[in-house]
């Protein structure tokens, strides 16, 4: 939302309202409006696919089809190790939090805040590179050669196959309709 | 030579802050052993299995493998062991690693988590599991490559006592079914008395003791001293 707000002013066009500002002058124009609002609404179509597809596939899933659809394996694995130690590492924070809280007596200072919570994440971020190097060495232990192999272990099925040529023909779908209401 | 599996000779490990870890240590261990490595926090115990299995390069010294034991190192922290979207995964790691084909490597990661009786979690991501699951997962990412020694780091710890006693009973289980020799890093003393024979006393980086785990847990003076007592 922040981000779109100055597309409506930077689109060149019809200006429907003007703002002085010493000696800047911002105008608000019908094209800004809409493409902010395209903007907008694209973002949002993308979030809401997104969040239905983690909520609907199992992660290891998405991992394996990314496998599949060719995405380079340095990617998918670093994305499996992202998701594997995201949990850890907010699990570790939050007990910092708790600990920083259960030690802080009435109300601190604002550079003190600071000062603690700049502390915190610097030691956090320590102890989240020593887990790097000790993961590296429990992989290096099982023999992990420095180059990652594909794992998958799905398949491509005849279902899987109807479902991209139905939702193929439902964009075509779409589209059609849009030009029909547009011209006619 | 002939039947040793593992061999430390006078290693000294010095991590890059200047702490020594370990001070000239030697000791040899034989195949199909049960060897504790006993010591409190902090005698050095982890570096010791870490340099054993040639994960951390020593100091000074020399490690001798005649016989090209594969070494099996599981960790302390469970969560630096599994490292794999699903529990299977992590387990196929190893075997995949190894050249096994991907029928085969699923193949032994089925069997060996049946055999740690964790075969219902397979496809369960490693952060759902409790500690006492992922110890045993721990165990089964190394027992999947067969190696000839498998060394675990501290396996009961934050563990209670029913996946303790559990974890006693698969450990020896797996030592009488399969062929491997097993080296300990602990400070249960208890459960270093159910699972091992022989036993090996580090502290601050040196073998101070070494011999037959009952006499050393005999010797009340040696182990107060090192502050092990066991009550």
């Amino acid at each position: 939302m922040v981000i779109a707000i100055p597309i409506l002013f930077i689109t060149p066009g019809v200006a429907i309202a003007s703002l002085n500002l010493f000696s800047f002058k911002l105008q608000i124009t019908i094209q800004g409006i809409s493409s902010a609002l395209q903007f907008i609404f694209r973002v949002w179509a993308c979030v809401s696919s997104l969040i239905l597809l983690t909520l609907t596939t199992k992660f290891s899933s998405i991992i394996n089809a990314m496998e599949n659809l060719k995405i380079p394996k340095v990617f998918t694995m670093m994305v499996s190790i992202t998701y594997r130690f995201i949990f850890l590492l907010i699990d570790e924070a939050y007990r910092m939090a708790l600990a920083k809280e259960a030690r802080t007596i009435g109300k601190m200072s604002k550079i003190d805040a600071m000062k603690t919570l700049a502390s915190m994440i610097s030691s956090l971020f320590i102890r989240a590179y020593e887990r790097g190097e000790k993961v590296y060495l429990a992989m290096k232990n099982r023999g992990y050669p420095g180059k990652v192999r594909n794992l998958s272990i799905i398949k491509f099925h005849f279902k899987d196959a109807s479902f991209i040529l139905s939702f193929f023909i439902f964009i075509v779908f779409v589209f059609l309709i849009g030009g029909l209401l547009n011209h006619g | 030579m002939d039947n040793t599996a593992i061999e430390l000779i006078n290693v000294t490990y010095i991590y890059p802050d200047g702490t020594v870890a370990l001070k000239d240590v030697n000791l040899k261990i034989l195949k199909g052993e049960k060897v504790a490595i006993l010591g409190p926090n902090g005698a050095g115990k982890s570096t010791l299995l870490t340099v054993m299995a040639g994960l951390l390069k020593p100091y000074k010294g020399e490690i001798r493998n005649f016989n090209n034991s594969r070494i099996g190192l599981a960790f302390q922290d469970p969560d630096d062991q599994l490292f794999c979207p699903t529990l299977l995964e992590d387990i196929a790691f190893g075997p995949l690693n190894m050249g096994l084909s991907k029928e085969k490597a699923f193949e032994k990661a089925n069997e060996v988590l049946k055999a740690v009786g964790l075969e219902e979690l397979k496809d369960k991501p490693p952060h759902r599991l409790s500690v006492g699951e992922k110890k045993k997962a721990s165990i089964a990412t190394v027992l999947a490559m067969e190696p000839d020694v498998i060394a675990l780091d501290e396996p009961t710890s934050n563990l209670d006592p029913k996946s303790r006693k559990e974890l006693i009973s698969l450990i020896n289980e797996l030592f009488s079914k399969r062929n491997f020799t097993l080296i300990i890093a602990t400070h249960d003393m208890t459960f270093a008395s159910k699972v091992a024979e022989k036993a090996y006393i580090l502290n601050k980086g040196r073998i101070i003791a070494d011999g037959k785990l009952t006499e050393i847990l005999s010797n009340f003076k040696l182990l107060e001293e090192v502050g092990l007592y066991p009550f």
